[in-house]
């Protein structure tokens, strides 16, 4: 699968980061105390103009030191309760026509959604957990940003805060009400959803007799039989089956069927292999060029896409992985029940020249000791251009003519081993990118997997909740709408938004932009220099400042999103949850603390 | 404001709506069993618009449309992004789901069918690296298209594009062969009343073709900015390629008839009646009938005053300065680059039109002008008629066709290409001797083919192209038995002609020097073939010229 962004060790993104980039809990403190300062500095300062400078600097004080003792003092019984009423009202609110509108999108999704491609089951994983994204962020942003301000509008607050509640404690019981109406709806979703998917892609087929021909071996004795499918969902297989009559309806849009002889018929299964859940281990990628010489990147062939770059053919260019903690845990067996080390490669091919059309490009696969610097004798393959190649490497190779083991002559002590990969044909060449060889490790739950999209999801959900309630403290319903769905659509889209912060997007700042729009100059028309375009860009250093330091705070939700790895069979890694589980927890606790001092700033709740 | 101001307001708001809806109601009132609707409704029906003209009615493709609350162009334009990416990212499935999304939301928008099956049929499919990948997607474009016709029943556009697709993509693609084979294997596309022998992408393409024309000559449906030349002239083009391809494949009986019907396909091509832009009707065919017209008409005038002419360019040259006059009399090879430069322009100022020369009659002979008048502005009516024909010829290549269409069907073609392609399977199994006997048979019989068709050997660049082919295998086959080609060799003019990339450079200066200037023997062979008559279409050869006799005349000599 594709993976843009490599995803760090969980104490190494926590604490240290890499990349120059700091970790995210330093990061996480930086940021709080800047927002602090700044909190502390704007409530000083209005404070300041109504009531001079000491008591000012009173007033501050006291918020300071009552809000920290509150924040530390709050109930969960109290929270609770509240959370028990912010449940009632969603129920009251008819959320259930989320689930309505699912049911209503599943129905129909038939109309638009076809089984022929040559990969369904990722697209369906991909609308489904798309749909069940947008559905419940939408629910998850009604029902925030509107029920503080209703409360107020209604005056029903004050019914809450004649009890002895606290401004924590309500923004707390909030979220947390919301939160649990909203995981209710994203269980049924996702069982529904998980139901859909299994049901749309499920199909069987027949065996086509009148295709079946015998396979004859060398000797003359018919050892089994070989033909198609009918055509059903669009595709057919092409089968093979042995001297009993069972075998394999063979690969055809990423699936397989078992086929089982009963009496004098066949019995097609239903499809194999949509669902997955692969474990990758994955190793460290260099390239060697075609001297041999290390270098950072292979070689560009002019895609737009730089994801992966490319080796040359019949020469010393190399993509090697290094692995790290290779042990007897990571073997896994063999077709005949000896133990292996289980590779999976990605091989992406281009061509100088055609060559022989039916023929695929050859490459070599070998391991290597990254400390003596032995290597086993090289496993020649042909190419499968862009799919996944499984190679199943025996625990006892050969360097030379002499035999050697895999764990004692290939793994140095400290678990390391490197796999090298070259293309054989000349002028023709092999793409990589990291995560294009790796060891797989037994399958997980494809089912787990799928909850684990649906925590990213209601990772997603939570922080909408978050950013609503904090949002409707402060400002009336539609406001905090609005507020919520500009922090979510820049949040979709926070990759471009610093982009265009740190000036590296083509067009300009906001205001360029706006000046290219309203001139009908493109994105790279070069504006003359003038006292207008140095006001423009001042306008727009002023913008982008401001960006920046929005940006700092604003939630990447693309990367909560773990639907690729759904859609392409792979497993959610643990690390990867946890990321977003930390980061979540971290806005709950900074938007709690900003919710708590703006609700503390209304009337109704001093 | 007073309470009344308002009242009053509000009702002129609500007047104003009243007056703005009537003329709404009429205009567009639908059309029922009994009545024509209003305005709108009936021009719809005019104009064909409704959505049953247009195509298939789609409830998923409304839906969608209605879905998006008017929002369809914003949503199309989401989409197209999203295309964009996924073509980036090389995430083929997503790829094409988004595609299928985009036309439910503009199922009429034909540019949109046309662009997006182009990209899946030749920018997704080279992508991959497997042929039968490939293949996929360039099914997968055509289905594409198809399903587009389905939207847009009898879209010239689309048909013809399926007929380009299927014929020009399968049958030209490098991997065309295996495109070839696994088309005809190709249970899902095929109708199951298509015949095993129809499946032929560039037949199936014809009927697209054909499909295209008829839409425009019976169901009245508007051929757009295509050129009629060679949209009127696909269906026998395929029929052409058709021919060419199972050639190729070895079944030269089959051939032999399709190249036959090419023929009368292409000869009938020529009796249509095409529209240039300008709106001159003509027929490719009829050149010949034209130039005699013309010459009839031109003798015509200049019978009525023989010397108008010559009386004509004489008065002109009096005209001319003694500059032009003195470059006039150099003759051409003489002339300074200033010279040239006059005498050039010399030549325009010194063209005679038909008018002119009508003028002239009518004033020396005052009873005839009305008569030359006529004669003129017929004649200028036939000359531009014919140079447009002209001209539509050369840029459909028609004589070419025409003379290939012939000379393929003859006997000796299809000998020649048989004893060719048997020849290369020899080479290839290693039978080398028969593969060189092959080779010379199939050269000899060429040689028979240019010397009845002599135009094919003047600019027959496809053919030409393949007899390069041809001789280079043969070439290989000599390498290996380590000979070259001998002086005796049949075909050394044609490779004079073709052999563009200059890969028989050497061979050939060493041929032509060996023959001293003297006529070579191929040159005599050519020049005693042209005094027999040149067989017809049809007709075989005569026994003189067997090939094996020629074949004994060993075209071949061992290397020194």
């Amino acid at each position: 699968m594709v993976l843009e962004k490599e995803l760090l060790p969980y104490l190494t993104w926590l604490l240290t980061g890499s990349g120059g980039q700091l970790g995210a809990l330093p990061r996480f403190f930086i940021t709080a105390l800047v927002l602090s300062f700044v909190g502390l500095l704007g409530g000083y300062l209005v404070a300041l103009v109504r009531y001079g400078p000491l008591k000012a600097g009173d007033l501050t004080y006291k918020v300071v030191t009552n809000g920290l003792a509150e924040l530390t003092r709050i109930s969960p019984r109290r929270i609770w309760a509240l959370a028990r009423l912010a449940i009632k009202e969603s129920m009251r609110k008819q959320v259930i026509v989320a689930l309505v509108i699912f049911f209503l999108i599943l129905l129909f999704a038939g109309w638009f959604l076809k089984t022929d491609y040559q990969d369904p089951a990722k697209l369906m994983f991909r609308f489904v957990l798309t749909a069940t994204t947008y559905l419940v962020l939408l629910i998850a942003l009604l029902v925030s940003a509107f029920s503080l301000p209703a409360d107020f509008k209604n005056k029903t607050i004050y019914t809450v805060v004649t009890k002895p509640v606290r401004a924590g404690d309500i923004v707390l019981g909030r979220i947390l009400g919301f939160t649990i109406v909203g995981t209710l709806l994203l269980l049924i979703m996702g069982v529904c959803g998980y139901v859909f998917v299994i049901r749309s892609l499920y199909h069987t087929h027949e065996v086509k007799l009148e295709s079946l021909e015998n396979i004859v071996s060398a000797d003359g004795k018919v050892v089994g039989k070989k033909g198609r499918t009918t055509t059903d969902d669009s595709h057919w297989h092409e089968i093979e089956l042995d001297g009993d009559g069972n075998g394999m309806a063979l690969s055809t849009n990423a699936h397989e069927h078992a086929i089982t002889r009963v009496g004098d018929k066949y019995v097609v299964s239903g499809p194999i292999g949509f669902l997955r859940a692969r474990v990758p281990f994955y190793g460290q990628l260099r390239f060697l060029d075609r001297k041999g010489v290390d270098v950072a990147r292979g070689i560009s062939v002019g895609n737009e896409w730089t994801y992966r770059s490319f080796i040359e053919g019949g020469s010393s260019a190399a993509a090697v992985w290094t692995f790290s903690g290779i042990n007897s845990s990571v073997l896994g067996t063999d077709s005949e029940g000896k133990p292996c080390l289980p590779l999976e490669l990605i091989v992406r091919v281009f061509r100088t020249y055609k060559g022989d059309i039916e023929k695929g490009i050859q490459g070599s696969i070998r391991l290597r000791n990254p400390e003596t610097g032995l290597q086993s004798n090289e496993d020649i393959f042909t190419a499968k251009d862009a799919t996944i190649a499984q190679f199943d490497i025996p625990t006892k190779l050969y360097a030379d003519r002499k035999p050697i083991d895999l764990l004692t002559d290939l793994v140095t002590k400290d678990g390391r081993l490197e796999v090298k990969v070259q293309c054989l044909n000349s002028a023709q060449y092999f793409g990589f990118a990291q995560p294009d060889c790796y060891v797989r490790l037994p399958d997980a739950s494809p089912l787990l997997n799928y909850v684990k999209a649906q925590l990213g999801i209601w990772v997603q959900m939570v922080l909408v909740i978050a950013i609503g309630v904090t949002c409707s403290t402060f400002v009336n319903g539609p406001v905090a709408m609005l507020f919520t769905v500009s922090f979510i659509t820049l949040g979709f889209f926070r990759e471009f938004f610093v982009a265009v912060a740190l000036g590296k997007q083509v067009g300009g700042g906001p205001f360029e932009s706006l000046v290219r729009l309203v001139t009908q100059r493109n994105l790279v028309t070069n504006i003359d220099d003038s006292f207008g375009t140095r006001l423009m860009h001042a306008v727009d250093s002023v913008l982008q400042s401001i960006m920046l330091s929005m940006a700092q705070v604003l939630p990447d939700f693309r990367a909560f999103s773990t639907v690729d790895y759904v859609a392409y069979g792979f497993n959610i890694p643990a690390n990867q949850l946890a990321q977003d589980l930390t980061v979540t927890a971290a806005y709950i606790l900074g938007l709690f603390v900003i919710g708590y001092f703006f609700l503390r700033t209304r009337e109704v709740a001093k | 404001m007073s309470e009344r101001t308002s009242f009053y307001r509000k009702v002129a708001y609500g007047v104003a709506i009243a007056v703005l809806l009537f003329p709404l109601a009429l205009l567009s009132s639908p059309a029922t069993v009994n009545d024509k609707g209003g305005k709108l409704a009936q021009m719809r029906t005019d104009l064909h618009l409704s959505q049953a003209d247009l195509g298939k009615v789609d409830p998923a493709s409304e839906t969608m449309k209605l879905a998006t609350l008017g929002l369809r162009g914003v949503a199309v334009n989401l989409l197209w992004e999203k295309a964009n990416y996924y073509k980036k990212v090389e995430d083929w499935t997503n790829l094409t789901a988004t595609l299928e999304q985009l036309a439910k939301l503009q199922p009429n928008f034909v540019t949109f069918w046309k662009f997006q099956a182009w990209n899946l049929t030749y920018n997704v499919s080279v992508e991959f690296d497997d042929y039968r990948d490939r293949y996929y997607y360039v099914r997968r474009g055509i289905q594409f298209l198809q399903e587009g016709e389905n939207y847009n029943l009898d879209s010239p556009n689309l048909l013809w594009d399926l007929g380009w697709f299927v014929g020009q993509k399968i049958g030209r693609a490098d991997e065309h062969v295996q495109y070839r084979k696994l088309f005809k294997k190709d249970d899902d596309f095929h109708p199951e009343d298509r015949p095993q022998d129809d499946r032929d992408n560039w037949l199936v393409g014809k009927e697209y073709y054909l499909k295209a024309i008829d839409a425009v000559d019976n169901k009245g449906k508007d051929l757009g900015r295509k050129t009629p030349r060679i949209f009127y002239s696909s269906p026998a083009m395929s029929q052409m390629n058709y021919a060419d391809a199972i050639e190729e494949e070895g079944y030269f009986d089959k051939a032999r008839r399709a190249w036959v019907k090419a023929s009368e396909e292409w000869a009938k091509f020529g009796q249509l009646v095409l529209e240039h832009s300008t709106g001159v009707k003509m027929k490719l065919g009829d050149q010949p009938r034209l130039e005699k017209e013309v010459d009839a008409l031109k003798t015509k005038l200049d019978a009525m005053q023989p010397d108008a002419h010559e009386q004509l360019v004489a008065e002109k040259k009096v005209a001319l300065k003694p500059a032009e006059l003195e470059a006039l009399e150099v003759p051409a090879e003489k002339r300074t680059p200033a010279q040239q430069e006059l005498a050039y322009h010399i030549g325009e100022k010194l063209e005679i039109s038909n008018h002119e020369v009508a003028e002239r009659i009518g004033k020396t002979h005052p009873d005839q002008a009305k008569a030359a008048l006529q004669l003129a502005n017929e004649l200028d009516r036939k000359q531009k008629e014919l140079q447009y024909t002209v001209n539509y010829k050369s840029d459909s290549n028609y004589d070419y066709w025409e003379n290939r269409a012939k000379l393929e069907q003859t006997p000796d073609a299809l000998a020649a290409r048989e004893a060719i392609f048997n020849a290369h399977q020899a080479f290839r199994q290693g039978d080398l001797m028969t593969a060189k006997r092959l080779y010379q048979e199939g050269f000899a019989k060429w040689r028979l083919v240019f010397d009845a068709f002599p135009k094919a050997i003047d600019n027959d660049v496809s053919t030409g192209d393949d007899m390069i082919d041809f001789v280079k295998q043969y070439r290989d086959v000599l390498d290996q038995l380590d000979e070259t080609i001998g002086d005796d060799f049949p075909l050394w003019d044609a490779i004079e002609q073709f052999d563009k990339e200059q890969v028989f450079k050497e061979e050939l200066a060493a041929h032509k020097e060996r023959m001293g200037g003297a006529k070579s023997k191929t040159d005599a062979t050519k020049s005693d073939a042209a005094k027999t008559e040149s067989p017809k279409p049809g007709a075989t050869s005569t026994p003189a010229k067997k090939p094996a006799d020629n074949a004994k005349a060993a075209p071949a000599v061992k290397k020194p």
